[in-house]
């Protein structure tokens, strides 16, 4: 691998520590992630994985290890952190905690004008932003936020990281709450992103299916340390690791699974719906 | 069920006010009725006006135009709504705006103070809803440390404490991960079963395929109805509706599509499971005839 874009080596992070309550949040993580890679970070309830993403762009400062993002060295007290936060765009789970303007232009607006771009660049920024997760620039920038529905906030946290055009996008359940056009719309939309402008994506999710359909790599935590590094098909071939580590599977995975019970011999690697069907062909043909 | 609904929606509109001369129309003339114990799932895409119908089921929002009435009693008497918000109670999507105390026991307690009921009969009441959600060895925890699907379980306990006629879940489930969802739909099938009525507004047609009933929404208007099966029947409309099907619907179709035996109205993972068993031992005997 070249130098990756993400590095980070041997992190942990204590809450609350020396006191009673004191939480050990990360143990000792290693993790390398390369420019143009699509990466999920999955774990129940409590595993680590908002604490991880936190790191990414210094919300969180690393207690001990060390976490390099393009370069920028994350654990000195002296880092240039505006121009970590510039590169590294996050979207947080709740969307309500992101937008503060009155009218989505203006919230989307927000980040590239406080960069000091000329207006013209900001506009350009905001229309272009705004069209990539589907939102009409026409018609929307001059809806009040508080009019919006839930997956309509969402696309407009999502547009206002955007137009600061990061080098890596590290997204918080991107897709809860969606309806599932949108959340097709969004996850084609991310998967373009990353494809053809060579974005690099990090996302945290509890939606398997979103998983699968996203992902190029998976990497599963659990109490803080991760348990397991592979490709889609690694992980939700492994009902073992899923259940040990309470960790949900897509339904069409719970389906070849329930059939591998009843004593019929499948491909439990197949996880899209499509491909679980030709099992179930392969079962009726055989 | 019996024929007299608890909810009344009567050719409900509303709109959004964005400022003087501009409205945003949500709701067109709706009309629904909810019966007891009734499993109603109401679905529809982002902005399709779903959440905007729940939030009139208790009177969190009055119509501009038609009436909502529980029970009888219209949502818009102000001097009634305590009566109206105790027979129908609502859970939210987001687990930490509706959790008010430090501890889990207040805060099943918050609503049943506020209606001054008396200390012997709010700890029996507080004991049967933490009982009803699995939540009993939870008391005395701060709620600030349990994770979103047991927050959740609270959440509609202190519903519960209220002793509701109805149990309203607006996307409830939709920031859980899938043991907390799972967690939350195990209660939802309990009170179900003991007959309480149910209306879900929800993304996940897994869940759709547990009611009774499905609402379809689009626009702010009801424009498809049935039960689940009836529903997910209807493949590419919902697709036009910018919505989806169970992926037990769609394996289905997509056997049936290369092998017509397989029976493609399916909506359950077990369902899938046993048709292929089904057809498998048909194949078996057919041969060995």
């Amino acid at each position: 691998m070249t130098q990756p874009i993400v590095d980070i080596r041997n992190l942990s992070h204590i809450y609350m520590q020396g006191t009673p309550l004191e939480h050990r949040a990360l143990d000792d993580v290693t993790l390398q992630v390369a420019e143009g890679e699509c990466m999920a970070v999955i774990g129940h309830t409590g595993s680590g994985k908002s604490t991880l993403i936190q790191h990414l762009n210094g919300l969180i400062r690393p207690q001990s290890g060390t976490v390099i993002i393009n370069g920028l060295d994350v654990s000195q007290p002296k880092v240039d952190i505006k121009s970590l936060r510039r590169q590294v765009g996050l979207v947080f789970q709740n969307p309500e905690d992101q937008l503060f303007e009155k009218l989505v232009g203006d919230d989307v607006a927000y980040g590239p004008f406080k960069m000091g771009l000329p207006l013209e660049e900001v506009r350009r920024r905001v229309h272009w932003a705004m069209e990539l997760v589907g939102l009409s620039f026409q018609e929307m920038k001059d809806r009040p936020t508080f009019a919006l529905s839930g997956g309509q906030k969402r696309k407009v946290a999502l547009a206002g990281v955007l137009a600061l055009q990061p080098k890596v996008l590290v997204l918080d359940e991107p897709t809860a709450g969606l309806d599932p056009l949108s959340r097709k719309e969004l996850l084609e939309r991310i998967r373009h992103l990353n494809r053809e402008e060579n974005l690099t994506v990090i996302f945290v999710s509890h939606n398997m299916e979103e998983v699968a359909q996203l992902a190029d790599r998976v990497y599963v935590m659990a109490n803080g340390k991760a348990v397991c590094d592979g490709s889609p098909r690694q992980i939700f071939g492994n009902e073992e690791l899923l259940r040990q580590h309470h960790i949900g599977t897509p339904e069409s995975v719970d389906i070849l699974y329930r059939l591998r019970t009843e004593g019929y011999s499948i491909n439990p690697e197949s996880y899209l719906p499509e491909e679980a069907a030709c099992e179930i062909l392969k079962i009726l043909k055989r | 069920m019996s024929n007299q609904p608890i909810i009344c929606v009567e050719n409900v509109s509303f709109a959004y006010q964005v400022n003087q001369d501009q409205q945003i129309p949500v709701l067109q003339n709706v009309s629904l009725e909810v019966y007891p114990g009734e499993y109603l799932a109401i679905i529809g895409h982002n902005g399709s006006g779903k959440s905007t119908l729940s939030k009139h089921l208790n009177g969190i929002l009055t119509p501009l135009e038609g009436n909502v009435l529980v029970n009888g009693i219209n949502t818009r008497d102000k001097g009634r709504i305590h009566e109206v918000r105790s027979r129908v109670g609502m859970v939210f999507q987001h687990p930490d705006n509706q959790i008010v105390a430090t501890i889990v026991e207040d805060d099943v307690a918050f609503g049943l103070e506020n209606i001054e009921v008396s200390a012997e009969e709010m700890k029996d009441r507080i004991d049967f809803a933490l009982d009803a959600v699995g939540m009993s060895a939870f008391r005395h925890r701060p709620p600030h440390h349990l994770s979103g699907g047991q927050k959740q379980r609270i959440a509609i306990a202190g519903i519960l404490a209220m002793k509701p006629q109805c149990l309203v879940l607006d996307e409830a489930t939709s920031m859980l991960d899938s043991y907390g969802r799972q967690d939350i739909l195990a209660v939802v099938r309990k009170l179900h079963r003991e007959g309480m009525t149910i209306v879900t507004v929800t993304h996940h047609m897994s869940e759709v395929a547990e009611a009774d009933r499905v609402v379809v929404m689009e626009a702010g208007k009801v424009v498809l109805q049935g039960t689940p099966r009836e529903v997910f029947a209807h493949q590419e409309k919902l697709k036009e509706l910018h919505l989806d099907v169970p992926d037990a619907s769609r394996i289905a179709a997509l056997v049936h599509s290369e092998y017509p035996a397989f029976n493609p109205n399916l909506i359950h993972n077990e369902e899938v499971v046993a048709e292929v068993t089904r057809v498998q031992i048909r194949e078996v005997e057919a041969s060995g005839s």
